[in-house]
Parts: C-alpha cells; sequence; structure tokens
C-alpha cells in the first residue's frame, strides 16, 4: 500500500477541508454579529434594530444549506445565492437605518465591525460554495456581491460609504492563499506517482516474498523428504505407497505455487493439523504427553492452522531425530486473541548458533512458516539438558 | 479518526503543501503588525514594548516556518503550544505597548496576526488540540479585552461586550476553521485508507519464480513427476536424487539468507538481518528514494549504499549517496524526508558537501 494519500483526491478532500473551514469561520461570524448587536440592543433604550437577528439567520441558514448538502448542484447554490442576498441586503439595510438615527462619535468607526462580520461570513460561505464552482470563482464572487449590497445599501439610506479593510484585506489574503495553494500543491505532490509506484511495487514484493517464504517450508518438509526416499532406493520399480506419497507431495507443491493465497485444503493431502501432527509423531515412536486442549486449534484460521500444524510437526520430527530421547511434552495455551503451543524435550539440546546454516528446518518450517501468518516463535536450549519450542499465532 | 491523528501524519506530502502557506501567512501576519503600528503610531504609548511585540510575533512566525520544515516533520504538540503562547504574548505585548492610549480596539494587530498564524495550523495538527488551544487563547484574550475596555481610553460608545466581540472573533473563527480543517482533512485521509484496503486486489507479482523455486521447477518436479508416471527408477536415480536434494538445500539457505533490499542499492549491508523487520509504508519509503537516488541528476550513479544494524539494541540503518559538485538537492529530497520522518520512529537527514544520508531507526 502507498503511504502517499493520491493528488487528485487531495484536491478534493482539500476542497472539502477548506469547505468545512470556511463554513465554521463564517458561522463564528454570524456569531459574533449577533451577540455584539444583541449586547448594544440590551445596553441602548429604544434599540429598533431587531430585525437583524432573523437577517442574520437567513444568512448563516444559507450557509449551513451549503455545507450539509452531500452533492452540491449549481442550482441549488444559485437558489441558496438569491436568498443570501436577500438576507444580507435586509441586515445591511437594517443597520444603517438604525446608525442614521443614533448620532455617533464619527471617529467611532467600530460601528463599521458589524458590517464587516456579514460581509466576511458572505465571502467564506463563498468558500463553502466552491466545492462547485471552479476555481476561486465563488470567493470572488461572494465577495463583489457583499460589497455591491453595502455599497447600495449606503446610498439608499444615506449611510456613509467606508472602505471595509478588514473584510477586503481577509478576501485578499484568501484569494491570495487558495492561489498559493494550488501552485504549492502542485510541487510538493509531484513525487506522488514515485511514492505510489514504490508501493505497489513492494506490495507484490512482499506477496511474493511471504508466497515464498510458504513454498520453501513446504519444499523442506516435502520435497528434500521425497528425494532422500528416492535416493535410497534401489533400482526398479518404485511401490505404490512411495508413488502416492510423491504425487501428494507435488500436488502440494505445485498447488501452493500456483495459488500463493493458501487456499488447498493442504492440511487433507499432509495432515497437518495439529492433532494430526500428534497422532503422526505418535505413530512416529514418540511418547507425547499433552497438556491442555488439541482441539483449541479448531477455531483457527485455515491458513493459520495448517501453518500451525507443519510447523509442530517439524518440531516434533526434530524431537525424534536430534534430541536422543523419545519423549516429549506438548502444551497448548489458549488466550483471548492468540493461540500457543510449547514442545518441550528433555534430549541433547543444541547451540543455535552453532547450527548448520543448510539445517533449514527450524529457520523455514518453522520460524519462517509461523511468522508468515503473523505469529512468533521462541526458543529456548541448552546443551544437555533440552529444548523448549513456544509456538503463538493469532486466533 | 482518532484524537491522535493530525493531518501532517496521515498525509505528510500535505504537510509540505501547507509549508509555503505558512511562510506566506507569517510574512502577511508580521506585516499587517507593522502596517497598523505604523498607521496607529499616536495609540502607541510605549514604543519599546512595541517593537518588542512585533520582534516575539516574528520570532514566533519564524519558529513555524522552521517547525514546519520537511526536515524536522512531524510539527509536535509541544511546537503547537510553543506558536499559540508565543502569538499570545504579542497580542499582550501589543496592548501593554498601547495601554492607555488606545483608542480603538479595532485596529489592534495582536488578534489579527494570531488569527492569521492560527488559521495555518490546521494542516498540522489534531482537531481537538486545535479547538482547545483555540477555547484557551480566546479567553485569555477576551479577558485583556475586559482589561482593555475598562482602561478608559477607547472612545467609542458600546458596551464591553463588544470589545469582546472584536478582540475574540478573528482568533476564535479562524481557531474553529483550522479545527474543522483538520478534521475534514483526517476524515477524508482515513476513509480513502479504509476503502483502499479492504477493496485491494493484491497486485501479484508476475515475475518467474526464481533461486531455489526455479530449480524446483525446472528440475526437480520434472525429475519427481517422471517417478510418479513411469513408476520406475533406473540406475543412476537415486545418486541423482541425492545430488538435487544438495543444489535444491543450497540454493534454499542463498534464498534465505537474501533481503529484498539486494539488488535494490548498489552497496548493501545487512549482517543482523534487519531488512525484515522493516514494514510495507517503511519499504515503500524507502524503494521511492533509492529509485529517486539512482535516477535524479544530483548523485553520482552506482553510489547508493544502505547499511542496516542494530544501534543502541535498536535495528537501525543508513541510506547514503554521493553528491555531484554543484548540485543541492535538499529541494528535491524534501518530500522523501518528510514521508522518512513519518514512517520510522526515528529519521534524520545530514547534508554534507560530498553526499546525503538518511539516518533512521526502526
Amino acid at each position: 500500500m502507498s503511504q502517499v494519500f493520491p493528488t487528485s483526491l487531495a484536491v478534493k478532500s482539500t476542497n472539502a477541508a477548506l469547505a468545512e473551514g470556511s463554513y465554521w469561520f463564517g458561522l463564528t461570524c454570524i456569531a459574533a454579529a449577533f451577540a455584539g448587536i444583541l449586547s448594544v440592543a440590551l445596553a441602548r433604550p429604544g434599540f429598533t434594530a431587531w430585525a437583524v437577528f432573523p437577517a442574520l439567520a437567513v444568512i448563516a441558514g444559507g450557509g449551513t444549506i451549503l455545507y450539509f448538502l452531500d452533492r452540491v448542484r449549481v442550482v441549488v447554490v444559485a437558489l441558496v445565492f438569491i436568498v443570501q442576498v436577500a438576507g444580507m441586503t435586509w441586515y445591511v439595510h437594517t443597520v444603517f437605518v438604525y446608525q442614521n438615527s443614533v448620532p455617533s462619535d464619527p471617529q467611532a468607526n467600530s460601528d463599521t465591525l458589524f458590517i464587516s462580520l456579514a460581509t466576511t461570513a458572505m465571502v467564506m460561505f463563498g468558500v463553502t460554495a466552491g466545492r462547485v464552482l471552479p476555481g476561486i470563482s465563488s470567493v470572488v464572487g461572494a465577495f463583489v456581491v457583499a460589497e455591491s449590497i453595502v455599497v447600495a445599501c449606503a446610498f439608499m439610506t444615506g449611510h456613509p460609504v467606508v472602505v471595509d479593510l478588514t473584510a477586503t484585506g481577509l478576501f485578499a489574503v484568501l484569494v491570495l492563499v487558495l492561489a498559493l495553494l494550488r501552485v504549492s500543491r502542485r510541487r510538493s505532490r509531484a513525487l506522488q506517482p514515485a511514492f505510489e509506484h514504490a508501493g505497489q511495487v513492494n506490495t507484490a514484493a512482499m506477496e511474493r516474498e511471504r508466497a515464498d517464504s510458504r513454498v520453501s517450508a513446504l519444499v523442506h518438509d516435502t520435497v528434500l523428504n521425497e528425494l532422500a526416499v528416492v535416493s535410497t532406493r534401489a533400482p526398479g520399480t518404485v511401490p505404490g505407497a512411495v508413488r502416492d506419497r510423491i504425487a501428494a507431495s507435488l500436488a502440494v507443491i505445485v498447488g501452493e505455487n500456483a495459488q500463493s493465497g493458501g487456499t488447498i485444503d493442504i492440511a487433507q493431502s499432509l495432515g497437518s493439523e495439529l492433532a494430526q501432527a500428534v497422532d503422526e509423531a505418535r505413530a512416529s515412536g514418540l511418547v507425547i504427553t499433552v497438556e491442555g486442549d488439541l482441539g483449541a486449534s479448531a477455531g483457527l484460521r485455515l491458513p493459520v492452522a495448517q501453518a500451525l500444524g507443519l510447523a509442530v510437526r517439524q518440531c516434533l520430527g526434530n524431537v525424534l531425530a536430534h534430541s536422543g530421547v523419545d519423549a516429549a511434552e506438548l502444551a497448548v495455551i489458549a488466550g483471548d486473541v492468540t493461540l500457543t503451543v510449547m514442545i518441550v524435550d528433555s534430549g541433547a539440546g543444541f547451540v543455535e548458533a552453532e547450527v548448520g546454516g543448510d539445517r533449514l528446518g527450524i529457520r523455514n518450517s518453522v520460524r519462517g512458516r509461523i511468522e508468515s501468518i503473523g505469529g512468533s516463535v521462541q526458543l529456548w536450549t541448552t546443551p544437555g539438558v533440552g529444548t523448549t519450542v513456544s509456538l503463538t499465532v493469532p486466533q | 479518526m482518532t484524537r491522535w491523528h493530525t493531518p501532517q501524519q496521515v498525509d505528510p506530502l500535505g504537510g509540505i503543501t501547507a509549508r509555503l502557506i505558512v511562510i506566506v501567512a507569517g510574512v502577511i501576519a508580521v506585516g499587517v503588525a507593522i502596517g497598523l503600528t505604523i498607521t496607529g503610531w499616536e495609540q502607541v504609548s510605549t514604543p519599546w514594548i512595541a517593537a518588542l511585540a512585533i520582534t516575539v510575533l516574528a520570532a514566533d512566525v519564524g519558529y513555524f516556518i522552521y517547525a514546519s520544515s520537511p526536515y524536522v516533520a512531524p510539527l509536535k504538540f509541544g511546537s503547537h503550544i510553543i506558536i499559540c503562547l508565543g502569538a499570545l504574548l504579542a497580542v499582550v505585548l501589543d496592548e501593554l505597548s498601547q495601554w492607555g492610549s488606545n483608542t480603538l480596539i479595532r485596529d489592534d494587530w495582536g488578534p489579527i496576526s494570531m488569527a492569521i498564524v492560527v488559521i495555518s495550523l490546521g494542516s498540522y495538527r489534531a482537531p481537538w488540540e486545535l479547538l482547545a488551544s483555540t477555547l484557551f487563547s480566546s479567553v485569555v484574550i477576551g479577558g485583556i479585552a475586559l482589561v482593555v475596555g475598562q482602561s478608559g481610553s477607547l472612545v467609542t460608545p458600546v458596551p464591553p461586550a463588544v470589545f469582546i466581540v472584536t478582540m475574540v472573533t478573528p482568533v476564535l473563527a479562524s481557531g474553529l476553521a483550522s479545527a474543522a480543517f483538520s478534521r475534514s482533512l483526517i476524515r477524508s485521509v482515513l476513509a480513502w485508507r479504509v476503502s483502499i484496503e479492504s477493496g485491494l486486489a493484491v497486485a501479484q507479482d508476475a515475475t518467474a519464480p526464481t533461486g531455489h523455486l526455479a530449480f524446483l521447477h525446472g528440475t526437480v518436479i520434472p525429475f519427481l513427476d517422471r517417478i510418479v508416471t513411469t513408476g520406475e527408477l533406473d540406475e543412476d536415480d537415486g545418486a541423482r536424487a541425492r545430488l538435487l536434494a544438495q543444489e535444491l538445500r543450497v540454493l534454499m539457505v542463498i534464498d534465505a539468507e537474501q533481503s529484498w533490499l539486494t539488488g535494490v542499492v548498489d552497496r548493501f549491508e545487512d549482517p543482523a538481518r534487519v531488512a525484515h523487520e522493516l514494514d510495507a509504508e517503511q519499504r515503500g519509503c524507502l524503494r521511492a528514494l533509492i529509485t529517486h537516488l539512482q535516477s535524479s541528476d544530483a548523485f553520482a550513479k552506482r553510489s547508493v549504499r544502505l547499511r542496516l544494524g542494530i544501534d543502541n539494541g535498536h535495528p537501525a540503518g543508513v541510506l547514503d549517496v554521493d553528491t555531484l559538485a554543484h548540485h543541492n538537492p535538499r529541494a528535491e529530497l524534501a518530500p522523501y524526508i518528510a514521508v522518512a520522518r513519518h514512517v520510522f520512529p526515528l529519521a534524520d537527514a545530514v547534508f554534507t558537501s560530498t553526499g546525503f544520508a538518511l539516518t533512521f531507526r526502526l
């Protein structure tokens, strides 16, 4: 899997994130205007501009509709736009009429704050609408319309026209940021295809590695055994049982390699489930004391059960072949999320570092196999004392 | 989505995209501070505090630009706190510099500049963090507005609540916007990851088997197949079976010793067999970077070396390459470094006059 978000989706998700962020920015501005005017209304006797509150609600409602629409369509945006223009006109007209009715200090231009907040909210809701209109056109459109409403209402009510530095500055910064975002994204994401390709190559390579590891373990369990059998037989006719066993091994190898997903019932071919592994080792002369429930492996996924059975088979085979004793203990410990099988013998033991590099039993058939299905292997061995192998697999 | 996710963690390249915005927004924030200080100079009662306020803001912006660099990515929680506290300190100093002569709150640059800084954080930190720092900053700035409102120097005949609204709104609005931006971005990327994890058809490597598998399929299986088909062993079959078993075992050992990185880099050392501990994301990052190092004109051909081993008990590695004279590969490697710092618990890039090295720990 590539760890890098695809550029095509990054553009879409950034636009969606900008739309969401802008909505909350705009809504905060409306809430601030609401709170500010409410405090003025409560403080000034004879306040008459109560119409600003429903007008603000109309502007906020339009933005909210844009925000919550899953699929924004041009027709819906146009309808919302008309409603918001009406709301903004209603609001600005009401504010100007009220300001004209209250003589105020000409230096106290904080009165324009409430116009700035509404204009800013309109511009921000323009970004929210930007999910459907290309580029920055919706932002520019929203700003131009909002400012036009302010100028028109000023002329209609005889209110002085004041340049709204806050809203204009914010609009300029917003346009700059949107333009820069496009440039910056083009630069920073130019290498995204390289990451994606590397991710794909890796996915394939890791899948291949896992498949190879499974096949290698099976080769160790099957083909090497069959070659050993053939090498010790005299020339002549091969007994039917030997032919059948070689054919079964070939079927397993060819089948596993062709279907690296491991969907073949290898257990049936090899007798690889946990209980069968124990039965086979007992049939070969090993005395096994079992603690715990061998049936606990029944709940394992098929590939995990197969890998565990084959690994246990190899461990018990190692006891028979190398430990010098004919008895072993096998403990099955079922946890909530893992199953652990421990094989203990009090035989010759060995020094792991001194095991020849060509001995692949523990490395491939036990460790490689268990790790390939997400499990882990621990090995404790002391020469002259014995060996304990612990296999833990996911439930 | 967990509360620990940040947009930069889930999309490291997004952090690089946003860095240009951080730089430009930072310059604008300082520009606004200088501009409004000059235009409102008659309101400044203590010029050295005004200069200190601008200096603190500039230092804060400088630190933000540094912390958002791909070479120190990701921008950490502590950096977020430093950036917010630095901006808040600038707001406090701005108000102190006008103490007793501040006639208009609306032209105070502190909240505006802080809002510009805060909104850029949306690409880097988790939404809950941004929300928490925004609420904290809003409370502090609201308190400042109350104190300034009671100082008696303001000329606007409005209730104190309007002063609070005037000062708090820029930071509150931009903070909420950045938190919403962060939340939306994280949700998109995580939804994409879920979709590709559940719907991905695993790409199968179509290459022919190599090593012991090639030998198995080309030689061993046909040999055993013949025995099964004919049911006969001739005079040489016993010796041939021994020879095949021996060769197969040797090839299996060679394959087991090989790493996926063998052949990917020009020189590879991995005595502790660390390569198999690299996860899919780490492998993808290394492979992409190695491919770039091998194809870029900035680096000497066949000079990519990778050494993996154990460093202070941790699996670690060094990927290094020789650079050619008159090339500065910093910019072209920035996205790779950002991704490396995201996928490895520890990763650092070192540039010297003769080469580049990426050190990392698993």
